[in-house]
């Protein structure tokens, strides 16, 4: 393959298009080629910069997402169930999704005692949450997996990092740490990286009461979420990594806070 | 019986399970096609309405969201030729890609409001490939059919479509480039 014919396929490439044996032709040329290297780093560039633009720009109202779900609802002329699904909106619909899977840990010196299955009506207290824990996972989805790309790896004195580095098993890398803004809502934003697993740890103002030894952890879309509430503010740590290790790296963080 | 417990004698279980939670983003695509909030909402709901309706028509098990946002086509199209008399344009496809001189790259500064600024610069059945492609991560198979053009045809306007938004960021970047020559020269 050469330049010329890297460059029409690229488009295709990038969306993943091309059959298997077109794909490594296309890598082969890659290798010897910086110039195309760069050429598709750009492309990928403006791809995920265009993702992130309009995945933020364009965001239902939840209340008319509420309404637009009574009304099918009336026409289904089905019976009134989970009537906290529509005053939340599309966060409903992952509401919906979680439950029955979110488990609730209680972390004691020893470690988590035995997960307990939590009642339904425990994570209806917790709607507000529900609709920061759908946030926060945008946000780790758009930012932190935009920064994730990047390769540019520093380090930074922080105490949370040190304690990880040190009470987690995992080979943690700190790849970035920023201020950012999902939803309207402010986010304090770590992203660390352990090996190609991606982790964001993500802390932002919470009207909810303090109590950073119980851990919510649940699975959302192959992603792990876990969250507690401390110093007045939600801290979530979102990773592809296994439901163990992300709560390892919550109690971790629970047990080091820096505010 | 316990009322409660009664059967159910709808499909609205399904329904609320397979197509509502992707109201988000037939809303976002809805946006994009008529840019303006209350017209969004409008579509998305007569979309998700006629959805309803036409909901034992889907297949379980195939892309739910790709048939949803054919609906809204479909749905947008009839909206259109109701609100307007436009004509349609010769496709203006060529000439656009013609004019494109050069590929910088994407400077580090810009915005996302500058890449949604730049976006609503690109002619509409560019942007909509690329949405459908880029942002909403359809297959060119899934385009074509929602959109009813050929395969070549989504190829080719997402090729030129991308070459359009990083010309059009370019000129972004020299404007800003401009601004700190400026400001670099007053220090
Ligand atoms: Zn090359
Ligand atoms: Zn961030």
């Amino acid at each position: 393959m050469n330049c010329r014919e890297f460059e029409e396929i690229a488009d295709s490439y990038l969306s993943g298009e091309l059959l298997v044996e077109t794909n490594h032709e296309l890598l082969r040329h890659l290798e010897a080629c910086a110039d195309c290297r760069t050429d598709l780093a750009e492309r990928r560039e403006l791809r995920s910069r265009l993702q992130t633009a309009v995945k933020q720009s364009a965001v239902i109202d939840p209340a008319f997402a509420a309404r637009l779900r009574s009304e099918i609802r009336e026409q289904a002329g089905s019976s009134v169930r989970w009537s906290f699904v529509p005053a939340l909106g599309f966060a409903g619909v992952v509401i919906a999704a979680l439950i029955g899977s979110a488990v609730y840990f209680q972390s004691g010196i020893f470690g988590p005692t035995q997960p307990a299955r939590a009642g339904l009506e425990e994570i209806l207290r917790q709607n507000g949450l529900m609709a920061a824990l759908h946030d926060a996972l945008g946000n780790h989805k758009y930012c932190g997996v935009k920064f994730g790309k990047d390769p540019a790896v520093q380090v930074v004195n922080d105490n949370e990092y040190a304690a990880l580095k040190e009470n987690f098993s995992g080979n943690l890398e700190f790849v970035e740490k920023h201020n950012c803004l999902f939803n309207g809502k402010k986010y304090s934003h770590t992203i660390l990286r352990d090996g190609d697993k991606l982790i964001s740890i993500l802390k932002t103002d919470s009207a909810l009461p303090d109590d950073p030894n119980k851990i919510v952890s649940l699975p959302v879309e192959q992603l792990q979420i876990a969250e507690f509430e401390s110093d007045k503010r939600s801290v979530f740590v979102i990773s592809d990594l296994s439901e163990t290790e992300n709560l390892q790296i919550a109690r971790v963080i629970s047990k080091n806070r820096s505010v | 019986m316990f009322g409660f417990f009664r059967p159910k004698q709808d499909n609205f279980d399904d329904f609320e399970q397979e197509a509502l939670p992707l109201m988000k983003d037939v809303y976002r695509v809805a946006l994009w096609l008529t840019r303006n909030v209350g017209d969004a909402e409008d579509l998305t709901q007569e979309t998700f309405v006629q959805a309803y309706k036409s909901f034992h028509r889907y297949e379980k098990g195939t892309n739910c969201r790709a048939w949803l946002m054919k609906i809204m086509y479909h749905t947008n199209g009839k909206r259109l030729r109701k609100l307007s008399r436009l004509k349609i344009l010769e496709d203006p496809e060529e000439q656009i890609a013609a004019t494109i001189p050069f590929e910088p790259p994407i400077p580090q500064e810009l915005t996302d409001e500058d890449v949604l600024e730049a976006l609503t610069r690109i002619p509409e059945q560019f942007r909509t490939v690329m949405l459908m492609t880029d942002v909403e991560e359809f297959s060119y198979k899934e385009v074509s059919q929602v959109l009813g053009i050929p395969m070549g045809t989504v190829m080719s306007r997402l090729h030129r479509g991308r070459k359009l938004l990083k010309g059009e960021l370019a000129a972004y970047a020299s404007d800003y480039g401009i601004k700190s020559r400026k400001l670099a020269a007053k220090n």
